[in-house]
């Protein structure tokens, strides 16, 4: 009987201590929830994406626009994002989201799918995911693990909203980061052993399953709530479309979503001091690229779909590091 | 597999479940207690059971030549087999790769050839814990102090047993092999102090350890170019920090232990409430320091004879005892400097001094114990720089920037600060320090009161288990 009674103890407390966890976890996402999503007033276009757009446009340049793009972003919560916004926004018109010659890659599915990216995601993005958006999660182990710790993860972000009101900056979840790396020579360098040791990985565009299907559904959702989506490839070392698999990435684009229009700067081409890496401009490039598209916005954006753009001038920042 | 893992979390109440529903079948509950044990390990690394079976087939063999022979000559024979599969084993994958640089080193410097190459081994866990467990079993079976068994299950159960196989306690023979002969019943109030003795464990190691481990990481990655309180700071968080990793581990093996109905011994006495070195001793890793007293300094004389001999024995033991730590002349120096501060006590018969719980009965320590207790906890933290540091020239660095006072730039701010958990811990271990563990509470404290205090302490636990680090001794 002992043990019985022992078993059944150790159950009860255990199962109040889960109990405890999921009402913190709720607490948590109330909070969360409770954040204002309402875009300043005039800003009408949302930035969605990766890191390649979170360190190419900055927001503070572009007129209308606000970026809450974030490193290692898959589309699984761009697309949470994008639902929030536009359901709290009904003057955004228009989403520019990151599509790049890596997006679909078949190694892209750790976005979504590894421990690695989910402790640095889910705390922060639990509270827009719908039911069956955590269904991806029902086989990983570390996701449930993270979203426990979420409590003490987001305690700076508590003590905030329990003090004051609280607005989608506060979240931490994304928007223009000034990069000041200058690590490009590296990189290439890195990038070319590779590409002459043939050891470049095959990219498999298009076979990251999770993220094709969230890009789809974004794109949808953008086309139900009549707003324009516009697919954007930020610019990229020349050393980048060596490895990459063009001839994939556009098939994958006119295959899909042709009817999206593809802004694919990556052949765009900017002094070597605008690349914190290959893949990633730095602050100096973000200045220079985005006031190019402001320029070319207040031309009602003629020219911006050009393949082929010289951006050779050095540009004139005051906040040079 | 990880004590701090959801594997574990896992793995534990369907052992525990299964087990008991065997309750009444002892050969059945041992024979399980080894699978679970091999399933244990295996999830490590599978191809490492093969050396666990050799050692424990080996000694399970010697021991029965033992018994079943009259001759000193086989027994002694017996006993050098036992000690050659144990300590051979040991020696090829712990220290084989540390000799050859070692001697390549010594070789170059003299300006002579040497042949042989460092192999890259892998050092399969808990090696140096399980062939010392095993060890004595043969050595008391050879002392006639210990009769050897005939059961393989019973053995095999002793030596695999996977709360304690990978990082201890380093169990007795003579301690584990009657409890596994005999039969089990549950006490619930036994298994309720060691799910308690667990989760203070797992607050140890996953809330301590592990945040002082990232103060302590970028101290010592960076020490040239830290000021010499960042140094002292990283040093005494060290401290904490390897105490509370490896007494952590000891106290969820203990805890769980006792969920099986099994005892084992105690491991750490809180040591950081010593008065002096030889205390520290007394309270520090116990399993290992009476191994080495009962296998390695009586038999080498202990501390009868005359000085020169203590000195020599005291030196032996404390030498060896670095070098099981890890092949690393780090380690060796680390167990030399503990020598020289425990030889004055030795030669002047103060070794004993402070052999009850200080400050018994009362709430705060007096002044002189309080100065003795500081003296020796700064003491045993400047003897971990040593342990810590990769190679002796950076412990010799940041020993050298401490004591010279040098200055640098700030350490970057670390989230979270592991202070108020340190503080937090010594203030719960000095209140419980006459009881086997930080969180021995009595069921006269109500139910919803002691409660609480787990969850809260549970909540700490899941909350900053980030990544599954590793435990400390797992490396040795």
């Amino acid at each position: 009987m002992g043990i019985v009674r022992f078993i059944g103890s150790l159950t009860a407390f255990v199962a109040g201590f889960i109990l405890l966890l999921l009402a913190m976890i709720l607490c948590v996402g109330r909070l969360l929830d409770r954040a204002s999503f309402e875009l300043p007033n005039g800003r009408t276009t949302l930035v969605l994406g990766d890191s390649q757009m979170e360190f190419a446009l900055n927001d503070s340049i572009l007129d209308r626009t606000v970026s809450v793009a974030q490193s290692g972003e898959a589309y699984l919560y761009a697309f949470a994002k994008a639902r929030r916004f536009i359901a709290d926004n009904p003057g955004l018109d228009t989403i520019w989201l990151s599509y790049n010659m890596n997006s679909l890659e078949r190694r892209q599915e750790i976005l979504t799918r590894s421990e690695r990216y989910s402790k640095n995601k889910i705390p922060y993005n639990f509270f827009l995911l719908r039911a069956s958006d955590l269904d991806l999660f029902r086989d990983q182990g570390s996701a449930y693990e993270v979203l426990a710790r979420t409590p003490w993860l987001r305690r700076n972000y508590i003590k905030k909203a329990l003090r004051r009101a609280t607005t989608y900056r506060d979240l931490s979840f994304g928007g223009y980061t000034r990069s000041y790396r200058y690590k490009l020579a590296m990189d290439v360098a890195h990038r070319d052993s590779l590409i002459n040791a043939k050891a470049t990985r095959p990219p498999g565009f298009g076979e990251a399953k999770d993220q094709v299907r969230y890009l789809a559904e974004l794109v949808e959702l953008c086309k139900r709530k009549g707003v324009t989506c516009i697919l954007i490839n930020t610019p990229v070392h020349p050393v980048i479309k060596a490895e990459a698999d063009t001839a994939a990435y556009y098939a994958f684009w006119r295959e899909h979503m042709a009817d999206v229009p593809l802004w694919d700067h990556s052949d765009w081409t900017f002094p070597d001091s605008c690349f914190g890496d290959a893949t990633h401009m730095n602050h100096r490039g973000a200045t220079l690229y985005s006031e190019y598209l402001q320029a070319l916005r207040a031309n009602g954006w003629k020219g911006v779909e050009e393949r082929r753009v010289s951006i050779r001038q050095d540009p004139p920042l005051t906040d040079r590091p | 597999m990880l004590f701090n893992s959801i594997d574990f979390a896992v793995f534990l109440p369907i052992v525990f479940l299964l087990y008991w529903l065997l309750n009444g079948r002892l050969r059945a509950q041992n024979a399980f207690l080894i699978a679970s044990g091999f399933v244990f390990y295996g999830w490590w690394d599978w191809r490492f059971l093969g050396l666990l079976i050799f050692t424990s087939g080996t000694d399970y063999l010697v021991a029965m030549g033992m018994e079943r022979t009259s001759s000193d000559r086989t027994r002694k024979q017996l006993l050098a087999i036992s000690l050659a599969a144990n300590l051979g084993l040991l020696g090829f994958f712990k220290y084989y790769d540390f000799f050859v640089h070692s001697f390549h080193d010594a070789f170059t410097f003299l300006g002579l050839p040497f042949g042989l190459q460092t192999l890259g081994l892998v050092l399969p866990v808990g090696i140096s814990f399980y062939t010392f467990q095993s060890l004595s079993y043969t050595i008391d079976v050879y002392r006639k102090q210990l009769k050897a068994t005939h059961d393989p299950i019973t053995f095999f159960a002793f030596v695999s047993f996977f709360p304690q196989m990978l990082a201890g306690p380093i169990e007795r023979a003579r301690h584990m092999i009657p409890q596994f002969e005999a039969r089990r019943t549950f006490d619930p109030a036994w298994a309720r102090d060691g799910v308690r003795q667990m989760l203070w464990g797992l607050f140890k190691k996953v809330v301590v350890a592990d945040t002082c481990a990232l103060y302590v990481n970028a101290t010592f990655a960076d020490h040239a170019h830290l000021p010499w309180t960042t140094l002292f700071l990283g040093a005494v968080l060290f401290a904490f920090q390897i105490y509370c990793d490896f007494s952590g581990y000891s106290d969820i093996a203990i805890g769980c232990a006792r969920l099986f109905g099994l005892e084992l011994m105690r491991n750490f006495a809180y040591p950081y409430f010593s008065r002096d070195i030889a205390e520290f001793w007394r309270r520090w890793h116990i399993s290992l320091s009476t191994w080495f007293r009962d296998y390695l300094y009586i038999p080498l004389g202990g501390s009868r004879g005359n000085k020169g001999f203590v000195v020599r024995n005291t030196m032996i033991i404390f030498l060896v005892s670095g070098f099981w730590h890890g092949a690393n002349w780090t380690f060796v120096t680390w167990g030399a400097v503990n020598a020289l501060y425990f030889l004055p006590l030795v030669l002047s018969s103060n070794n004993r001094s402070h052999i009850d719980t200080v400050a018994q009965g009362r709430l705060l320590p007096s002044l002189p114990d309080t100065a003795r207790i500081i003296f020796t906890f700064v003491l045993t933290s400047i003897a971990w720089v040593f342990f810590r540091a990769a190679t002796l020239g950076e412990a010799w660095d940041y020993l050298g920037r401490m004591f010279t006072f040098a200055d640098g730039a700030m350490l970057k701010h670390i989230e979270p600060s592991p202070w108020p958990f340190v503080l937090f811990l010594v203030v719960v271990e000095w209140i419980q320090r006459e009881h086997q563990h930080g969180l021995h509470l009595t069921d006269r404290i109500p139910r919803p009161l002691r409660w609480g205090i787990y969850m809260m302490l549970l909540l700490a636990v899941v909350g900053l288990n980030g990544g599954n680090a590793t435990f400390i001794y797992f490396q040795f």
